[in-house]
């Protein structure tokens, strides 16, 4: 028996166009997070705790507590200011952990959920304490308001005051010095500080506009004019005499540095207690 | 335009690179596989012969759809080739070798394809490997334009002597259309380049072979 073989050209080639190339199926390939390269600084590395997934119970804190309230009220403002920042990337992290975890085992871990309780109460903590500053310095500022417009009515009331009330007036001033300068009758009590200095002008001048509304030396700013006046007795010549004194350290340009006017005034203080 | 299947020649002689586009179904995560860098209904008719309940017939919307991967070859027919055995790979899975893909694929604890709500991830895996698969068998060099760097895998799966791999441009990505269109640019340029360079050298190649008189 014979074989017939096709031997035609054009048909071979016909059929070679529809030879199909053999295929295989092979495995899906799975995408990877390794072909991807993240700098160091990526802004979103401050979601991990040191590149990690997912911390074990142990990398997390269990046994601290949070910061009480005493410890905060001992700490500046850029350092309260940078522990809430530390504080809130802790708990973005945690809260990043926790959301994984939620979806994992469909409830949220305690021990995650514990440590962002605790940095929670730690960042409550801290606006109460720069809330506490915060009404302190309003109400510094309100009383400062206040002192303002007691000192005015005092000035009026002292200014207004006849020879007859005169031991009354001294009397008052007396309460006044301290009262809002803190600034006692006996010398040697005294602090000096910024309030004594503004304690110190204040009656000076007070001084002089009852006794020498006149002078021309008014209004006293140099502390050591102003110490001499405060000194002085509450009657018009001892003022007189000692404005004279004042003239005369003007003519021979005495005067105070504004910068060591505490430690001049210190001074003077001690000389007198001396005497 | 992308209605019918597309020889090389009428690919060369509508100004199309000669490139296989992959898009991506952001829903359910199906692939489609085009000659053009659009698609219609024949490529989903002819991508999902068998659909069911895990594998439906997607629709054409245009906004769940983004481009996955763009594959540039070296000629037309090259092009054309892949862009058939993509189809087929498609087909043996879906049809004649499902059997042997079902291997391959992830199972819940019904013994379903693993999903999340509609999206089955294995999908865009096996239109991975399938690209993968076909440069490896065809021998025919590309370059891949992934969408992003994760999609390809681990490199090990390539050939990295026939494929390399780019990224496309992530703003770019907002604007597919003119995206693709540059692409298509730049590749027909390519394409132009190599050949002017291949008929020099074939002209070097013939004068050296004729006999001197």
């Amino acid at each position: 028996m014979t074989i017939l073989k096709r031997s035609l050209h054009t048909t071979s080639k016909a059929l070679a166009r529809n030879r199909q190339i053999p295929l295989v199926i092979k495995a899906p390939i799975a995408p990877t997070a390794n072909n991807i390269k993240v700098s160091d600084d990526h802004p979103l590395w401050q979601f991990f705790n040191d590149k990690k997934y997912l911390r074990k119970y142990n990398e997390i804190d269990t046994v601290g507590r949070p910061w009480n309230i005493p410890e905060l009220r001992r700490k500046s403002f850029n350092d309260l200011h940078s522990l809430w920042y530390s504080c809130l990337k802790e708990r973005n992290i945690l809260a990043r952990e926790t959301h994984l975890l939620t979806a994992e085992i469909d409830q949220p871990d305690r021990n995650f959920l514990e440590a962002s309780d605790k940095i929670r109460e730690t960042m409550w903590k801290i606006r109460h304490v720069l809330s506490e500053r915060y009404h302190q310095q309003e109400n510094a500022r309100l009383d400062a308001e206040q002192k303002e417009r007691l000192l005015e009515e005092f000035e009026e009331f002292y200014l207004k005051g006849t020879k007859e009330e005169e031991s009354e007036l001294q009397e008052a001033l007396k309460r006044l010095q301290f009262a809002a300068f803190g600034i006692s009758e006996i010398i040697t009590e005294n602090t000096v500080d910024k309030y004594f200095i503004q304690g110190l002008r204040y009656i000076a001048n007070l001084k002089i506009k009852r006794y020498a509304p006149e002078s021309e030396l008014s209004p006293i700013q140099d502390v050591g004019e102003a110490f001499i006046l405060f000194h002085a007795e509450a009657n018009k010549q001892d003022i007189d005499q000692q404005l004279l004194t004042i003239k005369k350290f003007r003519e021979d340009g005495i005067s105070v540095n504004r910068e060591s006017e505490i430690d001049h005034i210190k001074a003077y203080i001690e000389r007198l207690t001396q005497n | 335009m992308a209605t019918r299947f597309r020889s090389a020649k009428w690919l060369e002689k509508n100004s199309f690179a000669p490139q296989v586009f992959v898009f991506r179904n952001l829903e359910s995560g199906q692939v489609i596989y085009s000659q053009l860098p659009t698609f219609s209904e024949y490529q989903i008719k002819l991508l999902f012969q068998r659909p069911n309940w895990q594998n439906r017939k997607p629709s054409t919307r245009r906004d769940i759809w983004k481009i996955m991967a763009v594959v540039d070859f070296k000629n037309y027919d090259s092009a054309v080739v892949a862009y058939q055995s993509l189809v087929r790979l498609r087909s043996m899975r879906d049809l004649n070798l499902k059997n042997i893909a079902m291997k391959f694929r992830p199972r819940n604890q019904d013994g379903n394809i693993w999903y999340s709500a509609q999206y089955r991830p294995i999908y865009t895996q096996e239109a991975v490997s399938d690209i993968s698969n076909v440069l490896e068998t065809l021998k025919k060099e590309a370059k891949i334009h992934w969408e992003d760097e994760w999609r390809k895998g681990d490199l090990q799966n390539w050939n990295s002597d026939l494929v390399s791999h780019e990224l496309l441009d992530r703003v770019g990505l907002q604007t597919p259309k003119e995206l693709l269109d540059q692409l298509r640019i730049k590749a027909r340029e390519e394409f132009k380049k190599l050949k002017e360079s291949q008929s020099v050298v074939s002209e070097e190649t013939n004068e050296q072979t004729q006999p001197v008189v």
